[in-house]
């Protein structure tokens, strides 16, 4: 059973019209994964960063569409819990998303996450549709604390753009 | 915190039940939320009211073949469900 902390962030990312505007995307076609692969890989490369996600957030689990950086189990499922990710955050504040040092944040520190994994930084840009809706995150992670630049967001901002481009080929009729 | 409980909630994540599935279907549908769990729990053959882990799996395997907002909430369950059973894998194995 899940707590109120977290059935309350589930109810704002799973609101209806959110939920059906990530659902007129085909996000199991065949082909989107390679194409999100290399761009995740392109921007990790970009940004100097070991790790990097595209992903949907969905009402309870972020699920990873594209990624560089990650393999093992963590690449099998895929996907993180929703009171876990950190795109979550980028999504619900709708504009570019920093930890510097989620270690030593307060509002991070705890995240099992970060204590699982050699995660310490990140930043996120969102996916914003046509519609306006922030539908999921462009991320890159590194295993040291840094300080983004704004270089580092407006890079960021460019995959996030190419992102939108390419699940737009993959919009339902 | 018993050592049972440690492994039933690693990190504190628990295996998602068919009164959080409830939840997330009625979340995601809005107000069609009810039709489309009573339509979902009779494509599954269940009554809702199961707690084995067997009853929520053919309830996922529903919603991955229903509508497409249903297929994306059950894919979140699915991950949910997924991360779960590797952590508690992972935490037997390093309390054996």
């Amino acid at each position: 059973m899940n707590s109120t902390a977290d059935s309350d962030l589930f109810d704002r990312l799973g609101r209806p019209a959110r939920m059906r505007q990530i659902a007129s995307y085909d996000l199991f076609a065949p082909g989107l994964r390679p194409r999100l692969d290399a761009l995740a890989t392109r921007t990790a490369a970009r940004l100097h960063a070991p790790v990097s996600l595209i992903s949907v957030v969905l009402d309870s689990a972020q699920f990873v569409l594209g990624r560089h950086g990650v393999g093992g189990w963590m690449a099998e499922i895929d996907g993180i819990p929703a009171e876990w990710s950190l795109c979550a955050h980028t999504v619900l504040a709708g504009r570019p998303y920093c930890v510097t040092d989620g270690a030593t944040d307060p509002a991070h520190a705890d995240n099992p996450l970060l204590n699982m994994t050699d995660m310490h930084s990140y930043a996120g840009v969102p996916l914003i549709d046509h519609s306006g809706q922030a539908i999921g995150a462009h991320c890159v992670i590194d295993v040291d604390p840094r300080t983004f630049t704004d270089d580092d967001l407006a890079l960021l901002a460019d995959s996030a753009a190419e992102t939108m481009r390419i699940l737009d080929e993959h919009r339902r009729s | 915190m018993p050592p049972s409980q440690d492994q039933a909630r690693p990190y504190g994540l628990s295996r998602p039940t068919m009164s959080d599935a409830r939840e997330a279907v009625h979340r995601v549908h809005g107000d069609s939320g009810p039709r489309a769990w009573a339509e979902a729990l009779q494509a599954a053959g269940l009554s809702g009211e199961e707690t084995a882990p067997e009853a929520l799996d053919r309830l996922l395997a529903v919603l991955a073949a229903g509508d497409e907002v249903s297929q994306l909430c059950g894919h979140a369950l699915q991950i949910r469900a997924a991360m779960h059973t590797h952590l508690s894998a992972a935490h037997a194995l390093t309390r054996s």
